[in-house]
């Protein structure tokens, strides 16, 4: 083929392509929020009506789970009225798991163990975007199979992800942390390497 | 007589040495999970995020006396692996350090019931019927901005194409000129 018809046509294919980028980053730049939360309720819908929540017993004479449920799998419900927030929890907290739903951390405690529980959820619509709206003394319920466990928020911060002092983990007071990236609602072209982490403690119904 | 005499002294001897040869429990393997370690003048202990998941699994699955014993013996030699090598921070392990530990975790999975990998830096360890995951060790901080890959992607693939296609027109322009 001759070189100045192959010159012309990568030519052209560039120059398209050129207007076709300014396109995209016009469209992305003005509808981006709208794709992800499309996206996060298609990753919603597809699979909370179809796991079935993993059955494991718990022992209420020494409060001790026998059987814990499977890893990757559905185990439980998070809910927080104030923010319309009802999300699966599952066991793990990998890639494709926090596309589902909630992230239990498997190095940390379960509900009704007494200890800490990590949980973490991607910081989109339909996930923990609005958790930045919890305050002191909002109620967060935890609803498993075995029974359902309450907890208050106490207190809320952003930190950096090396910061794992923030994320300790302890067996003395059954507390839950629940973390996201940070920031939340603005557009970031990299990684974020802030997390915004609420703490809330158990309490029990006298407590409520 | 005497051969009595000989074959009761030796029954006893066997007793004995067997009674001072306790098999390992869970309870002495819960107990060296416990443990404060001394490496180089600095204390520590293991991660509350290792002890967690491995007193889940103790909790979940028996395990034979032959491997507690041969896991508390490894427990001891990641320990001395760690004190030779002379680190005082184990938040910064060199690489041969790491393989050395990497290598503890394998020999554990290829001699007990207990299998075990070390995987982009998390060990993932799996049901003895292996029938999938138990559990995953890993940094407890995960990566949950839904669209950060995207947007780097995208934006960084509209960039170059907009820099070739700009060098394409202008050269384009100079051409009709």
């Amino acid at each position: 083929m001759n070189k100045n018809i192959i010159k012309e046509i990568f030519t052209s294919v560039g120059i398209s392509f050129f207007f076709l980028a300014i396109f995209i980053l016009i469209i992305y730049g003005g509808f981006n929020k709208k794709i992800e939360y499309y996206s996060s309720l298609i990753n919603t819908v597809a699979v909370n009506g179809y796991d079935d929540i993993n059955k494991f017993e718990y022992d209420y004479e020494t409060q001790k789970i026998v059987n814990y449920p499977d890893y990757g799998k559905k185990y439980g419900n998070l809910k927080i009225s104030k923010i319309n927030l009802n999300l699966p929890i599952y066991h793990g907290d990998s890639l494709s798991i926090l596309r589902k739903g909630v992230g239990h951390y498997a190095g940390s405690y379960f509900p009704g163990e007494g200890g800490t529980i990590i949980f973490a959820a991607h910081n989109t619509a339909n996930f923990f975007r609005r958790i930045q709206e919890l305050e002191e003394n909002d109620l967060i319920l935890i609803e498993t199979e075995y029974g359902t466990f309450k907890y208050k928020v106490n207190n809320y911060k952003v930190v950096s992800e090396k910061d794992l002092e923030a994320f300790s983990i302890q067996d003395k007071r059954e507390i839950l942390i629940m973390y996201t990236c940070y920031p939340i609602n603005r557009q970031v072209v990299g990684r974020r390497t802030q997390r915004y982490v609420v703490y809330a403690y158990r309490i029990s119904d006298e407590d409520e | 007589m005497k051969k009595l005499l000989y074959v009761l002294i030796m029954m006893l001897g066997l007793f004995i040495g067997f009674r001072n040869v306790e098999a390992g429990t869970k309870d002495d393997l819960k107990k060296k999970l416990n443990e404060t370690y001394d490496i180089n003048g600095e204390k520590y202990t293991i991660p509350e995020n290792i002890k967690v998941t491995l007193n889940r699994y103790l909790d979940e699955y028996k395990l034979s006396s032959k491997d507690i014993d041969y896991i508390l013996s490894k427990i001891d030699v990641a320990v001395k692996k760690l004190h030779d090598s002379g680190i005082t921070d184990l938040e910064n392990l060199d690489k041969s350090t790491k393989n050395e530990l990497k290598e503890v975790v394998e020999d554990v999975s290829a001699n007990t019931s207990v299998e075990a990998t070390v995987k982009n830096g998390n060990i993932v360890i799996y049901k003895p019927d292996k029938t999938g995951v138990f559990a995953e060790i890993s940094n407890p901080v995960k990566q949950t901005d839904f669209d950060s890959n995207y947007n780097t992607v995208i934006v960084g693939i509209s960039v170059i194409i907009t820099l070739v296609g700009t060098a394409l027109i202008s050269k384009k322009v100079r051409n009709c000129e």
